[in-house]
């Protein structure tokens, strides 16, 4: 009995790195200085043309909130131009700190959906931030926000034109802390992850502090481990523009296989 | 006659040395106050260019001729003169080649005027930071409410 459990336990730890490999450790996260205009981009490619449902995923230790009015972009692929997809922004409305997501149906903004979450990142403390979106969904419940793990709710939603049902699929580059040529994030940030699939509550909190190399439905997996190469297997290798840095202060030390951190891992 | 033109001399004699203060001046700011101040794109080109063979790397500059904060000394002490208030050098790296073992670096100009915003994109990259995005025709205001963006 005891050697069939055994083999059982390892086929099954086998099957999870198979389906599920992950990196040995997380060493270091990404310094962006907004006074100095720092941002990583990636060139346009179809894993980043999110289309329909996804999740977008990141540690964020903010270094400063966003001034009166201003708006600091997380991840953005938009040129506010003609190549409008998609935005995620943390910003300031009269005092109010939000986080809101721009879901663009046409290139030029004539039909699209923003969904905006009241919360304040907190300063100097790392924080888990996943956005999940089901694109077919009204716009009161197409947006989910995540918090270290633990849903924020649906947000308040906006539909302009109708709302958007599926999303643009434009030749922007991505961007990561700033949009255009503006609005840079004042933050670190760690282990960037955009998926196009909605992914659960629970594979969002038992995933946060694990590494993942790639994935059924991972499209871009940036460690930011002292390297802008990405791991999910779709060459969205970044840019860093304007020098940004790398630091060795990580939300998380390790991708620690379930065994050792938590029986919530889900399986792919 | 030459008591006649004393005369004249005398009675113009303050106009006669402020003229000729004024152009002493005016010559001395000429040849002595040069340009500080690259006039055209191709002259920036050409300082980056200089930098980058010096140092290694493109020299990033912010609007309103300033250096990053991870920068220090004066964009004309490192270019040799300074650049117009209005332009932005954004700097960039990135990997490539087998096993991403190659670095390339690059820059990038921005501009704006009345009209438009205008990139000119330099290194590996330069054709997709080559771009003119046209400024938005004003438009009457909505009578409806729309969110901002």
């Amino acid at each position: 009995m005891k050697k069939v459990l055994k083999t059982i336990l390892a086929i099954l730890t086998i099957f999870f790195f198979i389906a599920y490999p992950v990196s040995a450790a997380n060493t270091h996260s990404a310094t962006l200085v907004a006074a100095s205009s720092q941002y990583f981009t990636a060139t346009d490619s179809v894993s980043l043309s999110l289309t329909e449902n996804n999740t977008l995923e990141f540690w964020i230790k903010l270094t400063s909130q966003p001034a009166s009015d201003a708006y600091m972009f997380l991840i953005n692929k938009d040129d506010i131009a003609s190549q409008r997809s998609y935005g995620l922004t943390y910003y300031d409305a009269a005092g109010t700190q939000k986080i809101a997501l721009y879901l663009f149906q046409t290139l030029t903004a004539t039909i699209y959906s923003v969904v905006a979450f009241t919360y304040t990142l907190p300063i100097g403390t790392w924080t888990h931030l996943a956005i999940v979106t089901t694109i077919a969904n009204p716009v009161a419940t197409k947006c989910e926000l995540f918090i270290n793990g633990i849903s924020q709710g649906n947000g308040v939603g906006t539909d302009v034109g109708g709302g958007a049902t599926s999303i643009a699929d434009g030749t922007a580059i991505l961007q990561l802390g700033a949009r255009a040529a503006g609005e840079y994030l004042d933050a670190q940030i760690d282990d960037v992850r955009i998926w196009n699939i909605v992914r659960t509550a629970a594979q969002i909190d038992a995933n946060k502090a694990v590494e993942i190399d790639s994935a059924t439905n991972l499209q871009a997996s940036w460690h930011l481990n002292n390297v802008l190469t990405d791991s999910s297997g779709n060459a969205n290798t970044l840019t860093a523009v304007n020098s940004p840095t790398f630091s060795t202060d990580v939300p998380f030390v390790g991708a620690v296989p379930p065994s050792q951190e938590s029986d919530l891992i889900i399986f792919e | 006659m030459w008591n006649k033109i004393k005369t004249q001399l005398k009675r113009f004699k303050k106009w006669i040395i402020g003229f000729l203060i004024g152009g002493i001046a005016l010559a001395a700011g000429t040849i002595m106050l040069p340009s500080n101040e690259y006039k055209t794109i191709n002259e920036i080109v050409s300082a980056e260019n200089a930098y980058y063979a010096k140092y290694g790397k493109y020299l990033q500059v912010m609007l309103g001729n300033k250096l990053p904060h991870y920068e220090t000394g004066t964009i004309k002490e490192k270019l040799g003169k300074n650049v117009p208030a209005n332009i932005v050098i954004d700097v960039y790296e990135t990997v490539g080649g087998e096993n991403y073992q190659t670095k390339y670096k690059g820059y990038q100009i921005q501009y704006e005027d009345d009209t438009a915003y205008y990139s000119l994109g330099f290194g590996i990259q330069a054709k997709e930071r080559t771009w003119t995005i046209p400024k938005p025709v004003p438009t009457p205001v909505p009578t409806a409410s729309t969110t901002t963006l």
